[in-house]
């Protein structure tokens, strides 16, 4: 049975859905027929406008050495602000009773990838950011194996400073953290291995911006090594 | 300090020579692994000497800073040709000679937040050269149980040859020490950093390192500043930490004025002392014997060619010292 639901576009912040990023842009809401919200997403066509917004960048540096016959490659993050500019999907919201919730994002995703296709931005791609895996406890292995060691001890509560700060979070903690290459061997296992992997949370969303094409960026969220994924921004208008 | 009757003034540094290679090498069986430049290697050892032997008869025109000197502390037997090394020690004119000397540099940076209200203080090292082209005290070994004057002989006598010989030489002397290991000989410092890249064991990496001009590390270790508190407890408090063999002679230099808090080796993570030459306290306190014969000194001849130092007692002129041998004081004055 094809679900039944509309894509709805507004200005106004939706109280169910995460917040937005960045102000500016648009919400679409997909809209049951007897009112209820069934998912959400904000667009921005260029971020980075507001604030700085920091990432990880995932690269490799090779160490060699031919007379001794090793051959290293490792991974590295470095912090940047190579997103700005870019066009964003964020507040991405999958209410728990929408009957066909991969509908409901696809049809989200299609509309507003198609909105930024034709936006006035000289975004060259669509960056959606997921939240970073976390333990059964809630706990972030990257932020305990990275971020924490660049604060003062015991000053901060991620989870109370977030909600305090809101999205804007992520920019403070970026000025905490070290400007050159970190190497990822330093890190803890649990740490690397949560380097660009995705909250169980958000799977379904995961899932759904592949379908919409939607890749890894090599790119992660400082705060807890979250993957960001990337679209070209062209491409929604050829998908229409 | 030491009473004059009981100084051992019948001991005498002087050059390395071909005919030390059986004793020399006693010496580096004794020192075991820490000191790398002083290994167990009957055919390095025996090129060390003959590069010794080199340096000394080069003339001031003709050095490039390849020069590696050695010295060896002679003991008396009973009686001719039955004397003992106690103890050796280098310098080499030109740390990482043609090539890179590495270190990792000890640096701190500030990040705050106004929003967050924090400021946090970070401990990094960054791989460097800078010490490419001091002169580097190497190889300090001495028997355990000699007399401490004899330590102070070995290691200090240096220092009025580099005085005395300062064109051969940077006016930037460095020397390294080696660091902490554990119960079983790992070092934690290593196991942090180095065995990441290069995928071996400490001494197995030390030996390749032996001898070489450790360019090849260049290579292998990470080129940006590591973040101290990302690694494990154990190595964090390694670094600049003293394997309790290095004490003497780091205790030596320290009081000299060495300052060792801004270098660390890169494979062990051991303090790499650094120092001025004319800052150096045997340096500023060095005079004519004559003038200091009120004391008990220490006490060098003044040419390259059969340079010779030894222990004077109060009033002994040391005529077996040539004319007018440098001399400094055995006790240092205490710092101001």
């Amino acid at each position: 049975m094809k679900p039944t639901f509309q894509i709805v576009q507004t200005s106004v912040a939706l109280p169910e859905a995460p917040p937005a990023h960045e102000p500016g842009g648009w919400w679409l809401c997909a809209q049951a027929p007897d009112g209820r919200l069934l998912g959400a997403l904000h667009g921005l066509p260029e971020q980075g406008r507001s604030r700085a917004r920091c990432s990880f960048h995932f690269g490799r540096v090779v160490h060699s050495a031919p007379e001794l016959g090793l051959y290293q490659v490792q991974t590295t993050l470095q912090l940047g602000h190579d997103a700005t500019g870019e066009a964003e999907l964020s507040g991405l919201f999958l209410s728990a009773d929408a009957e066909a919730p991969e509908a409901v994002a696809d049809a989200l995703l299609q509309a507003a990838l198609a909105r930024l296709a034709d936006a006035d931005t000289p975004a060259s791609w669509v960056i959606a950011e997921l939240p970073g895996w976390r333990d059964a406890a809630g706990c972030s292995p990257f932020w305990d194996g990275l971020v924490r060691h660049f604060l003062p001890p015991g000053s901060l509560d991620a989870a109370d400073a977030g909600q305090r700060h809101g999205p804007a979070f992520s920019s403070h903690v970026g000025e905490m953290l070290p400007r050159e290459l970190i190497h990822a061997a330093f890190l803890s296992p649990a740490a690397q291995q949560a380097l660009g992997r995705c909250a169980d949370s958000h799977t379904a969303w995961l899932a759904a911006l592949q379908r919409a094409g939607f890749a890894d960026w090599r790119h992660g969220r400082i705060e807890d090594g979250g993957p960001l994924l990337a679209a070209p921004r062209r491409a929604g208008a050829r998908r229409r | 300090m030491t009473p004059t009757h009981t100084l051992p003034t019948d001991l005498l540094l002087r050059p390395v020579a071909a005919d030390d290679l059986d004793a020399l090498q006693g010496l580096a069986a004794a020192a075991g692994p820490g000191i790398g430049s002083l290994r167990e290697d009957r055919v390095g050892l025996g090129r060390r000497i003959e590069e010794s032997l080199q340096a000394f008869a080069t003339e001031d025109e003709d050095t490039s800073g390849e020069e590696r000197y050695l010295f060896v502390l002679q003991a008396p037997g009973s009686g001719p040709g039955s004397e003992r090394l106690l103890g050796c020690a280098g310098i080499a004119a030109r740390a990482g000679y043609a090539s890179r000397f590495y270190s990792y540099r000890n640096e701190f940076i500030v990040a705050s937040s106004a929003a967050l209200g924090l400021t946090q203080r970070t401990h990094t090292l960054h791989l460097c050269h800078d010490l490419t082209g001091s002169s580097l005290l190497t190889s300090f070994y001495i028997v355990p149980g000699a007399p401490a004057a004899a330590a102070q002989l070995l290691s200090r006598a240096r220092l009025l040859f580099l005085a005395l010989h300062p064109q051969r030489f940077s006016d930037r002397i460095v020397a390294e020490f080696p660091g902490l290991l554990d119960a079983d000989g790992a070092s934690p410092f290593w196991d942090a950093i180095g065995r990441r890249f290069f995928g071996m064991d400490y001494p197995q990496a030390e030996a390749l390192a032996g001898g070489r001009s450790k360019a090849f590390i260049a290579h292998l270790m990470p080129q940006s500043p590591l973040y101290v508190p990302l690694l494990p407890e154990a190595a964090q408090s390694a670094i600049g930490q003293l394997h309790p063999d290095g004490e003497l002679p780091f205790q030596i230099l320290i009081d000299e004025g060495f300052d060792a808090d801004s270098y660390i080796d890169i494979f062990d993570g051991g303090p790499t002392a650094e120092g001025r030459l004319q800052a150096l306290a045997s340096v500023r306190a060095a005079r004519p014997l004559a003038q200091l014969a009120a004391q008990p000194n220490l006490a060098c001849t003044r040419h390259r060619a059969g340079f010779r130092a030894r222990l004077v007692a109060a009033g002994d002129a040391a005529a077996d010292l040539g004319p007018q041998p440098l001399a400094t004081p055995l006790q240092l004055p205490e710092p101001a």
